[in-house]
């Protein structure tokens, strides 16, 4: 049998990050992925803001950026365009696509070098907790079984989030938090500004929306989410209709699918138990409204690490000891899901038609820089019902 | 905040024997695992998510389904070499179509936790399976479906 101070589960953006820093912190950790490639094939439409990386002490690297992004473009579905570019808006560049199967690798590789092992290709089927001695774990790889001994588990397996519901937490999402996406990455796009993300509103994405995120001079990433529950038809469905009538994408071909789930329903009440903590999507530790869930969950990731190498040195891996890390994720990433869920339920209730006056009522309105906050802010202002349900949040 | 859905493994007994009987189905045969929609009982989740809906159409699906309890529909299965199937009982089989992606969001909306996502298989304990569909509701291509 293996032992290990902490066993992190899942090499994603969360995983990765949880395991550098619980090896920065002295402890000895494991991190375990199902797949044969970390960071493939990706589930993202890879967007991230400066600002985040930032706060998480990453630098960026042209290894892993496809595109500075320097502004964003709203549509409605009447194709009303409210632009938000330097012309119009002071602002630094606000963010960058990612190249999700280098970064992903790359945020692993941080992990393995600030001390953690990985293993890839290892899948966790089951666990069982020792008393006052944290879990064993059984994994396979090809057709092997093995156990992994390790007073903290940190559970960063993704929208499954199975290892966190194994150890009793209540993370499964229902389908109406559960947004089902899929996206194209295409060649022969032709956007107005390929320097620019583009957000699509209304019954072309039911429950969701539609963006396409620019890569290259003719490359993008272009999808959408839609809620099960607001449509009878397949994301897939809803997205080559979407790429079929879309005017930059008409001409455009796919070279990559990809799909996957995107919990939008907020965190659980409880993230912690005896000597597991829950990272990442798994968590949902996801912004409501965008469905953008990099930053948050690496976020997540670093102060579940932190907490599990301190809680080591303490001998102390009870829950009480690791609800330390439950209360810092509720007071950082929280606080902001919290505000957004009530932006996502507001703009869920608007018809087409209402979008579309909002857009128009958006033209004429100044910004001063771009970010989700102040687009929301300058929506209370335009939009009375807006002002009504969102005016105290921002 | 939200995410209230209990979890259903507290009342099957410890995390290790979840499983139930699992069902292996491998990428490239021809699997047809098939659903089986039984006179189950009404013994629902403890939580009780939206399992009852008795004239729910399914998204996707051409067909309407009918009222749970009101007919009962055999499984034919045709056996994939790796499949272990020790359990006479049929009931609750969930089709996986060789267009899966194993990107896991139906294990993820499984009120039950009973699809596991390996890299290119889907084992699934249908054992448990109560039938409430949310899986096949949200997979982003359709590929789970149940077999009239």
């Amino acid at each position: 049998m293996i032992r290990t101070d902490v066993l992190v589960i899942g090499a994603g953006p969360a995983g990765s990050t949880a395991a550098k820093h619980a090896a920065l912190g002295g402890a000895d950790v494991i991190l375990v992925d199902k797949r044969s490639e970390i960071g493939a094939p990706k589930r993202c439409a890879e967007g991230v803001s400066m600002g985040g990386l930032e706060s998480l002490g990453i630098k960026p690297n042209p290894q892993w950026i496809t595109r500075k992004i320097e502004g964003v473009r709203l549509v409605s579905p009447n194709g009303t365009s409210v632009w938000l570019t330097s012309d119009r808006v002071e602002l630094p560049e606000a963010g960058y696509i990612l190249e999700r199967k280098v970064f992903d690798k790359h945020m692993a590789m941080d992990a393995a070098r600030a001390g953690s092992k990985i293993m890839i290709k290892a899948l966790a089927r089951s666990l069982e907790r020792k008393e006052d001695d944290g879990y064993v774990v059984n994994l396979e790889t090809m057709g092997e079984e093995f156990q992994i001994k390790a007073r903290i588990i940190i559970a960063a397996d993704g929208p499954e989030s199975r290892v966190a519901r194994w150890a009793g937490l209540k993370t499964a999402v229902k389908p109406k938090d559960m947004e089902s996406a899929a996206q194209f990455e295409m060649v022969g796009v032709e956007m107005e500004d390929n320097h620019c993300i583009e957000f699509y509103f209304g019954s072309v994405a039911p429950g969701g929306y539609a963006w396409i995120f620019p890569k290259g001079d003719d490359i993008a990433n272009v999808g959408l989410g839609v809620l099960s529950t607001k449509t009878s038809k397949s994301a897939y469905e809803h997205l080559l209709e979407f790429v079929e009538d879309c005017p930059a994408t008409r001409d455009a071909q796919p070279v990559e699918l990809n799909i996957g789930g995107d919990p939008v329903g907020g965190m659980p009440k409880k993230l912690v138990t005896d000597g597991l903590m829950v990272v990442g999507d798994a968590a949902g530790q996801v912004n409501p409204l965008t469905g953008g869930g990099i930053i948050s969950g690496m976020t997540g990731g670093m102060l579940a690490g932190r907490v599990a190498a301190e809680a080591i040195k303490d001998d102390d891996t009870s829950k009480g000891r690791l609800r330390e890390y439950e209360k810092l994720s509720y007071d950082s990433i929280g606080k902001e899901i919290d505000k957004y869920l009530k932006v996502k339920d507001y703009m869920l209730s608007l018809s087409d038609k209402e979008l579309d006056s909002i857009a128009e009522a958006f033209k004429d309105v100044e910004f001063e820089k771009i970010s989700t906050t102040e687009l929301v802010k300058k929506l209370v202002k335009v939009s009375p019902r807006a002002l009504l349900k969102l005016g105290k949040l921002f | 905040m939200k995410n209230g859905s209990e979890d259903i493994n507290s009342e099957c007994g410890s995390p290790t024997n979840r499983h139930g009987i699992g069902w292996t189905l491998g990428l490239s045969s021809t699997q047809n695992l098939t659903l089986n929609i039984t006179n189950s009982s009404n013994d629902q989740p403890v939580d009780k998510p939206s399992t009852t809906q008795p004239t729910q159409q399914l998204p996707g699906n051409q067909t309407g389904i009918p009222p749970l309890g009101s007919r009962t529909i055999f499984a034919t299965m045709k056996h994939h070499p790796r499949t272990s199937h020790s359990d006479s009982e049929r009931k609750n089989m969930m089709k996986v179509n060789d267009w899966c992606m194993y990107c896991g969001e139906c294990a993820g909306v499984c009120p039950r936790n009973l699809i596991e996502v390996k890299e290119t298989f889907i084992i699934f304990s249908k054992k448990e399976c109560k039938d409430c569909r949310f899986c096949m509701q949200v997979c982003p291509i359709k590929a789970l479906e149940p077999e009239e």
